[in-house]
């Protein structure tokens, strides 16, 4: 883009955003300008796990050192805010939340063990996932690595809810 | 811990190798047709640190001390133990070695710490290590109401 | 760095704010009492300083239903310390830094001057986090492990009624609807070349008021945000590089001919 005007650009504040429910400007926070405007935004709405799940947190991310009667260490903020954020993409409203497990060396772990699956969900750090699952009518494990992409691993959540039972007498199982 | 990863040769097979279970690695297991509360598999995770391992303690050394392994493994944090013994853990091509804590700014001593280590570097146990420890393990202090898997 | 040539070029674009910025893990050992130092390092071009709320943590993942980009939630222990912004003399420059996240803003206000483009904010910044890293390298012994990256353009478009949009935006065909406000929003998943998703480029229009209501304008915000390929600063820049191609790109695609024409567009 090029060379911008001269004219002084006066304040800007939204315009009745604040009736809008769940409104969230895109660049909150990073932008200068929203520092200049009053109004108070709407924060998102959570999901129901991470309503559940957010004393949770907190227990973990404040554990003592040598909580695991070793050398453990609290969960680190960042894995657990990472873990808070993959708990919300997970989210199907049909299922309970995740357990969440802490690891001694600041990392966590989600685990479902439900409908005949385990699910265990190494949170490593921000992008650094292994996601294991045992499939214990089939006799079958699963291990994926992941970064960004949490498709298979939403699959597998979503499993979960499956009526299985009934799949395997149609399947003949 | 400083020490680097080697197998003991003053443990004997037969030793049993102690692991203290937190309140924090029990869960809730709903498979099976019922609701139960079961030891996570977490519990048999090794740091992910590439040298690090599993810290576990030496029913041995507290017995020459005349330590009660029972009680010093255990408290409200750590409610319960479990154990292998020292072949179970070399069959799973594993080792274990002393690694007593000392003078450490935040952690009591503990001269009977010891680690059960990979022999490669690595971030996790493989999955077979992992279930293999979970399967050899036997309850040293139980806790009521749960399961060891 | 030279500008691409395939990208739509304004002489008069109704830009009013680019950022550009990185998160990276929280520098280990870090204490509130360290924020002077970081402050040396740029107080010659930046002395004055506020201080801020911290921003918390954003992670860019894919998958599963949830279209949020992430819950806000108050967890544990907060990296120790606040958000500092240190500003030029003339205040159209800052950088923002906190223990894990810096980023550095143009600003078309308060003195208004030329947009310095993208070329020269991409420089600068560059510069002012090498300095950064080489000072948490020598001072923690911590090498900068960056995880996320985003660059913004926030335009502000005077309208004399919100009933206009269709004038400005592509997207909106509002025919003679009196419109009293005005926000939309969208993201796009962003697909590297193995197919795999690494970052969104959201967009949002917004109907604004001055203070008094006197004066309309839309804010259109474009904002490019995920994972760099690396953990480094390289990774980081090309990855800046990335989404300024695609914002701009966005801009020429969602405004109209009309608006495009007004703003100067170099054909």
């Amino acid at each position: 883009m090029g060379e911008s005007r001269m004219n002084a650009q006066p304040d800007f504040t939204t315009a009745f955003q604040d009736e809008i429910p769940n409104y969230r400007a895109i660049t909150d926070g990073i932008s200068s300008l929203s520092a200049r405007g009053t109004r108070v935004r709407v924060a998102h709405p959570r999901s129901a796990w991470v309503n559940e799940l957010e004393k949770q947190f907190d227990v973990l991310t404040s554990l003592r050192r040598g909580w695991d009667g070793y050398a453990g260490v609290p969960v680190s903020f960042t894995c657990a805010q990472f873990a808070a954020n993959l708990v919300e993409r997970l989210y199907v409203r049909s299922l309970p939340a995740p357990q969440l497990v802490p690891m001694p060396n600041g990392t966590m772990r989600l685990e479902w063990h439900m409908n005949e699956f385990d699910i265990e969900v190494d949170v490593l750090g921000p992008y650094d996932v292994v996601a294991y699952r045992s499939d214990l009518l089939n006799d079958s494990e699963d291990e994926i690595e992941i970064q960004t992409d949490f498709t298979e691993l939403a699959e597998w959540v979503a499993a979960l809810a499956a009526d299985r039972v009934q799949l395997q007498e149609v399947a003949g199982g | 811990m400083a020490v680097q990863p080697y197998d003991e040769a003053e443990i004997g097979d037969e030793d049993k190798i102690i692991r203290r279970v937190p309140v924090h690695h029990l869960v809730w297991d709903e498979n099976g047709g019922q609701r139960r509360r079961r030891i996570s598999s977490a519990l048999y995770a090794k740091s992910t640190e590439p040298q690090q391992g599993m810290s576990v303690e030496v029913e041995a050394l507290m017995l020459k001390d005349g330590v009660d392994p029972a009680g010093y493994v255990t408290s409200d944090e750590f409610p319960g133990a479990v154990a292998f013994s020292a072949a179970e853990i070399r069959a799973l091509d594993l080792m274990v070695g002393y690694d007593p804590i000392k003078d450490d700014p935040v952690l009591p001593d503990n001269p009977y710490h010891g680690e059960v280590w990979r022999k490669t570097e690595a971030r996790r146990f493989t999955g077979a290590q992992t279930n293999g420890l979970r399967d050899a393990a036997k309850w040293y202090v139980q806790i009521e109401g749960v399961e060891l898997k | 760095m030279r500008r691409p040539d395939h990208l739509p070029d304004f002489t008069d674009p109704p830009l009013d704010e680019v950022v550009l910025g990185v998160q990276f893990a929280p520098v280990p050992g870090y204490a509130s009492v360290h924020s002077m130092k970081v402050w040396d390092l740029f107080r010659a071009d930046f002395p004055l300083v506020q201080e801020l709320p911290a921003l918390e943590p954003q992670f860019e993942t894919f998958g599963g239903v949830s279209a949020q980009t992430g819950p806000r939630i108050q967890i544990g222990a907060f990296p120790v310390g606040s958000r500092l912004w240190f500003l030029s003399d003339d205040e159209n420059h800052l950088i923002q830094f906190q223990p894990d996240r810096f980023l550095t803003n143009w600003r078309r206000e308060p003195n208004t001057r030329p947009y310095p483009r993208f070329e020269g904010l991409a420089e600068t910044f560059d510069a002012s986090i090498r300095k950064l890293g080489v000072h948490f390298e020598s001072d923690f012994s911590y090498r900068m492990d960056i995880n996320q990256a985003e660059v913004a353009y926030i335009n502000i478009i005077p309208v004399a009624s919100f009933s206009d949009a269709g004038t400005w935006f592509e997207l909106w065909n509002g025919g003679t609807f009196e419109v009293e406000a005005l926000n939309t929003s969208f993201n796009e998943v962003i697909r590297g070349a193995d197919g795999k998703p690494f970052a969104r480029l959201s967009h949002q229009i917004q109907s604004v008021l001055t203070a008094d209501g006197k004066q309309r304008a839309f804010r259109l915000s474009l904002t490019f945000k995920g994972k760099p390929a690396g953990t480094g600063i390289d990774a980081a820049m090309e990855f800046l590089a990335a989404g300024r191609d695609a914002i701009v790109t966005r801009f020429g695609e969602i405004t109209t001919k009309e608006a495009q024409r007004k703003w100067g567009k170099v054909e």
